[in-house]
């Protein structure tokens, strides 16, 4: 066997395994947790996030991407539960038992020879109530803490990194809606990093908000969807964009 | 500059595990051991004496920033590369701190990954070659 198929079928044995074992075994590992809503059962908790964290990795590695972003979002709502009052952990829990089944029906579309993902994503996330996703790159503290706050109370989960390098490694494994940047950044700057986002296909819809002080009109492959200006207007230009 | 050069993977998870073994056999080295879990990677590390040690973060018994504490005090000149996420970066600063040598993100395609365990045994192969003396 040459190295492509056995990597095929190394990752086709990990979607099985999804189905056969892992997933069972996740909503076992959530149904006790769930058993005690008063109390967590911290060796479980340690040891479902451990493996949510392993089935994300393998996912990614294999180009699972879809998969990967789903086991990222039940690991924050692992986190989520932890904050979370008796009444918002039950809606937590059925949540979560509704991303396992989203995990079990992509696994299986694998499985039959679907590589393309997205549109089972897609089509459930609405139904399983997950957030958007967004990805800011601002390097002023002060700035993205704020954009943060505006995403959020808008119903975006939201993840903030450092550079351009990690914000195009993010776009790449990622499932993101809605990517907000200035455009100086270490590595890679804003309007390259939405030059990439138009011209790859898979990252085309997601939407891109570009943050600026200056009139730019020169644009690596094509302008952002949105351009606000980094003035005491952009909270209010944000909140109306994502609106 | 060594022949052969002899790896140790450890990862919890069996499917990165198999890969990672294709990856190394596919740049001509030689896979000796394989640990899915922390202590396991410790006492194999005692046994086999590999001269490089692909280590993962999270894993049972004893995560990966703890065994590395181990090697680096048995080996202080052990070649260990972490095997990483996007997320886990701060405690892989930590590791690059503690002794390790490199690190992959195996949040990745497998030819970046490819590429960049390639790197780091090119980064490392004096200290490697070093130890194979010694």
């Amino acid at each position: 066997m040459d190295e492509a198929a056995l990597i095929e079928s190394l990752g086709n044995d990990f979607a099985q395994d999804l189905v056969d074992n892992r997933l069972t075994l996740f909503h076992n590992y959530l149904l006790e947790l769930e058993s005690d809503v008063n109390h967590f059962n911290m060796e479980v908790y340690e040891e479902v996030f451990r493996r949510f964290h392993g089935a994300k990795g393998t996912g990614g590695i294999y180009g699972m991407y879809c998969i990967t972003d789903l086991f990222h979002q039940l690991e924050n709502d692992l986190v989520s539960l932890m904050a979370a009052d008796n009444k918002g952990k039950i809606d937590i829990y059925i949540k979560m038992h509704n991303e396992l089944d989203l995990v079990d029906r992509m696994a299986c579309a694998w499985l039959g020879g679907e590589r393309d993902l997205r549109k089972i994503f897609s089509e459930s996330k609405s139904s399983l109530h997950t957030n958007e996703l967004a990805l800011i790159l601002e390097p002023l503290k002060s700035v993205s803490e704020q954009i943060i706050a505006v995403l959020q109370d808008n119903g975006y989960e939201t993840t903030l990194v450092k550079d351009g390098m990690q914000a195009m490694q993010c776009l790449v494994m990622g499932s993101f809606d809605l990517f907000v940047t200035s455009e100086q950044n270490r590595f890679i700057n804003g309007s390259e990093l939405i030059g990439f986002i138009k011209i790859m296909t898979r990252l085309s819809k997601i939407k891109t908000i570009y943050l600026t002080t200056e009139n730019k009109t020169k644009w690596v492959v094509c302008p952002p969807d949105v351009i606000i200006k980094k003035d005491s207007s952009l909270l209010g230009s944000l909140d109306v964009a994502i609106s | 500059m060594p022949e052969n050069i002899k790896f140790l993977i450890a990862d919890d998870e069996q499917h990165i595990r198999e890969l990672l073994k294709v990856m190394v056999s596919s740049i001509g080295y030689e896979v000796v051991g394989e640990a899915e879990d922390g202590e396991k990677a410790v006492r194999l590390f005692k046994r086999l004496e590999p001269d490089v040690l692909l280590l993962d973060i999270n894993m049972p018994t004893m995560n990966g920033v703890d065994v590395l504490q181990h090697v680096i005090t048995m080996c202080p000149p052990a070649v260990v590369i972490m095997l990483t996420s996007l997320n886990s970066l701060d405690v892989v600063r930590q590791c690059l701190a503690g002794g390790a040598k490199h690190y992959i993100l195996k949040d990745n395609s497998i030819d970046n990954m490819r590429e960049m365990l390639q790197e780091a045994i090119s980064n490392n192969i004096g200290l490697i070659a070093k130890n194979q003396i010694q």
